[in-house]
């Protein structure tokens, strides 16, 4: 009997999860609602990387600069070649027909960057897994370097100005309405995939590599493959979350993806639950609201500086990794786990 | 099971693989969790942890000699040295060791991984010495090498424990040289004590001969 | 084109004296590194934000009208503390864990202290006082900044002062043996844990020298060390991360390759410094995944 109460309790779980998103924007403010879609931007970005960490046992400190490629590619294809050459100028100039629409630009970023991820992801394939995390960072700490020297496509440190978005085919919905199903959308679609892809044949590969690279050999699991396959899509997924983030706040300079983000993309992903899907929710909204809260308590009163943030981000990231190794999703299934036997006596 | 070792006494155990004689030798030195009761010149050691029981003069030669490869040999008997102060007593006890074994003075700048076996398994009995142990456990000294160099190994034990009174429980899967070396003797099988007394003694019981002797 | 010889010689001559004080303080963050690699096997990545908390930590006591050698010697002492009850607190429960959680932990580490820093001292930029005069010395034609010398004095003198604490010193071989083979250090009567956190005391010091060194010329911002962290990895990667006297060499080696290519390969310039440090560590590591110096381990069974 327990065998299935699972599933349905999970499987409820997540129905009312699709509700709440869905009928999110009639109850909150559009501040909030833009909050939200960076809640729904950051899953996306920690489930490419909990693919890699959580599922293939790979470091990765720079996703925030496959986030970038993708936001670059959204932003350059957005402005087409017209566009690109007006944007220096005066961006007030620049109207969407001159590039792409910026939906259709989504699934090209995540190719784009999955294609440089999977590339990246060959020397990688050298790396001893420390290694890796550093050769990673350092692609975070100099990307915005590059994109500076770069200027002919990045347009420099000035960054590049996008027009404002708007929903496409003549629907009738608010600006921040319209980017929040965007974002939800694309992020569902994304986790039905990674799910499949975890569930199938391809998630064992991952976790047999993770869980001994040897074992994973003698049977018949090829590292190579599956490991630059791992890269390819964790970076895809970081790729279409730039290129939504990018679209979101309608412009991108080399500093919009700083070498933070992808360290605190890595912790929030800890936080979750390494290979836990349901853990990626939790790290969204503990990477988009803990630094908020933490800097201003709710309740108290009280206001702090806005390093409290990240200092926080820290101590829950050591207190998790000290403390409960599977993370929040861990936490949650241990409190939920005496609702799921009552249920499954029930039943 | 319960043995005891004597003062001044060397005593063997015997018997066929995975019967726990390594582990009996790692509870002692406190690298194994354990239930029982060791007692070591009239102190409690059964749970202190390994540091602790070597400084309290236990020296353990275990499986595989545990010698630092990448350090010369002199290094590995200043590390001997350690449990007691390195300088003072390696002052003193260096030339003790070097007269037994004079080729490790010869060779003292050599890095310890690159010595033969045998060797190696004479560096580690003098790394262990070095540090005047009150009772030193060595776990098969006869692992692997030829003849007589196990001839050798155990000619210098006995040699000590005549000399000094050196204390020594030894693990062994060549019975005829063990129980040449030692006065008494324990065979273990699965865990247990199967049989027990003096070397002579075992030497004459006809399990022993047959099992581990092979005459 | 027409430079006269001498002057190109002395141009290059400066480019390589200046690359080597920067060079000496990768080397000695790089050693730190190493340090930590060989006890707790696992790199640290929060080595180059501790190295700035400390320097921070000079910065205030020199503030308090303290002069700068006895503030530089009271911060390494702060330092060496820090390190080890780091080690003791943080490190100890994950010790046998796997390599990704105490990886891990060192990145919660670098988020908080990072913080921390800033929000203790504020994310201005501020000026560090440098011990060495702002002149230069003309030596054989070429002018060499008495700044670069000192740097690199200091550095050098420390790792100095380290390997021969480590050759010569009981306590510097029980450090060594137990980074070897921790399980026959404990037979040895080692206290291995004490050890391991020695050897981040040490990490911890050898950082705050690199951050002090460093301090005068990048200026002191909480984030000062993040570029100079990842030199030093690039330079622990160079010289194979498991052996000192690799570290010390890949990290003058770098700071004089990139300083030479930053001045006299236009492509590179100032900017593209940093992804050529990465070009280079991606190209060791994958022709050369130990290194130019790492470890093969003779042994003869």
């Amino acid at each position: 009997m327990r065998r299935w109460a699972s599933p349905v309790l999970q499987g409820l779980v997540l129905a009312a999860a699709v509700v709440l998103i869905v009928l999110l924007p009639r109850f909150t403010s559009e501040f909030r609602l833009g909050q939200f879609t960076y809640v729904g931007i950051y899953f996306i970005a920690l489930l490419g990387l909990n693919i890699l960490t959580g599922y293939n046992g790979q470091i990765s400190l720079g996703h925030a600069a496959f986030m970038a490629i993708g936001g670059y590619t959204a932003a350059i294809l957005i402005l087409g070649q017209k566009g690109f050459e007006l944007a220096g100028h005066d961006p007030a100039q620049v109207i969407p027909e001159h590039g792409m629409r910026a939906l259709f630009t989504i699934p090209i970023a995540g190719l784009v960057t999955g294609v440089i991820g999977y590339l990246f992801g060959l020397p990688a394939l050298r790396l001893a897994a420390v290694s890796l995390a550093l050769a990673t960072l350092a692609v975070a700490v100099s990307f915005p370097a590059l994109a500076k020297r770069f200027e002919h496509l990045t347009g420099g440190g000035g960054g590049l100005s996008l027009p404002l978005p708007h929903a496409p085919f003549g629907w009738d919905i608010s600006t921040p309405h319209w980017l929040y199903y965007e974002a939800w959308v694309t992020a569902a679609i994304l986790f039905v995939v990674a799910w499949l892809l975890v569930r199938g044949r391809v998630g064992r590969a991952w976790r047999a590599i993770r869980d001994g690279e040897i074992a994973a050999v003698s049977s018949g699991v090829s590292p190579a493959v599956y490991k630059t396959l791992a890269f390819g899509i964790s970076a895809a997924y970081a790729g279409v979350a730039g290129a939504l983030f990018a679209i979101q706040v309608s412009y991108i300079n080399p500093d919009t993806f700083p070498v933070t983000l992808s360290i605190l993309l890595l912790a929030s992903v800890v936080i979750g639950g390494l290979s836990s899907l349901s853990g990626v929710i939790v790290g969204a909204l503990v990477l988009e609201f803990l630094p908020i809260y933490a800097q201003a308590p709710p309740v108290l009163h009280l206001n702090f500086a806005k390093q409290a943030g990240p200092v926080v981000f820290g101590f829950v990231l050591m207190v998790i990794v000290l403390l409960v190794p599977g993370g929040m999703a861990s936490l949650i299934r241990r409190i939920t786990r005496p609702l799921t036997a009552a249920l499954a006596r029930k039943a | 099971m319960s043995l005891t070792v004597a003062e001044g006494e060397i005593v063997a155990l015997l018997g066929p693989n995975g019967a726990g004689k390594t582990t009996t030798l790692r509870a002692v030195s406190g690298t194994v969790r354990h239930t029982g009761e060791i007692v070591f010149e009239g102190k409690q050691i059964a749970r202190s942890k390994p540091d602790a029981v070597a400084r309290a003069g236990v020296a353990h030669v275990p499986e595989g000699r545990g010698l630092f490869a990448e350090l010369s040999v002199w290094e590995n008997l200043r590390m001997g040295a350690y449990v007691r102060g390195e300088r003072r007593t390696l002052r003193q006890e260096a030339p003790r060791v070097f007269k037994y074994f004079p080729w490790l003075e010869r060779r003292r700048d050599q890095q310890a991984g690159t010595l033969s076996g045998g060797e190696q398994q004479m560096l580690a009995l003098a790394r262990a010495l070095v540090g005047r142990p009150r009772l030193l456990m060595l776990d098969e000294p006869s692992l692997g090498l030829a003849p007589t160099v196990v001839h050798e190994i155990f000619r210098i034990v006995k040699e000590l424990n005549a000399d000094d009174g050196l204390t020594v429980l030894v693990v062994e899967q060549n019975a005829n040289v063990a129980l040449d070396a030692a006065a008494r003797a324990y065979v273990l099988e699965v865990g247990q004590v199967a049989i027990e007394g003096e070397s002579a003694e075992l030497r004459r019981h006809e399990g022993v001969r047959k099992s581990y002797l092979g005459y | 084109m027409a430079l006269p010889l001498a002057v190109v010689w002395s141009q290059v001559a400066q480019q390589v004296t200046s690359g080597l004080a920067a060079g000496a303080i990768y080397a000695s963050l790089a050693l730190a590194l190493v340090l930590i690699y060989q006890t707790t096997n696992v790199v640290n990545f929060a080595q180059g934000e501790m190295a700035t908390f400390t320097t921070y930590i000079a910065w205030t006591i020199m503030n308090h009208g303290v002069a700068y050698w006895p503030a530089f010697v009271l911060t390494l002492l702060i330092a060496f503390g820090g390190g080890v009850t780091v080690e003791r607190v943080l490190i100890r429960p994950v010790e046998h864990r796997p390599e990704l959680v105490i990886v891990i932990l060192t990145i919660g580490m670098l988020i908080a202290i990072n913080g921390l820093t800033g929000w203790i001292w504020g994310p201005e930029v501020k000026a560090f006082d440098s011990p060495f005069p702002n002149r230069s010395v003309i030596v054989g034609g070429v002018a060499i900044s008495i700044q670069d010398i000192g740097t690199f004095c200091v550095c050098l003198g420390t790792v100095v002062v380290l390997w021969l604490f480590f050759r010569f010193t009981t306590l510097g071989l029980a450090m060594r043996s137990v980074a070897f083979n921790p399980d026959a250090s404990r037979l040895m009567g080692v206290r291995v844990g004490w050890m391991l956190a020695l050897g981040w005391g040490f990490a911890a010091a050898l950082g705050a020298v690199a951050g002090m060194m460093a301090a005068p010329t990048v200026f002191l911002d909480p984030d000062m060390m993040l570029v100079i962290l990842i030199y030093a990895f690039a330079a622990a990667v160079l010289g194979g991360i498991d052996s000192p006297v690799g570290a010390v060499v890949g990290g003058l080696l770098l700071g004089v390759v990139i300083n030479l290519l930053g001045s006299y390969v236009d492509f590179v310039g100032q900017e593209l410094r940093l992804p050529t440090a990465l070009a280079v560590l991606l190209l060791v590591l994958v022709i050369r995944p130990r290194g130019l110096f790492g470890r093969v381990v003779v042994r003869r069974v």
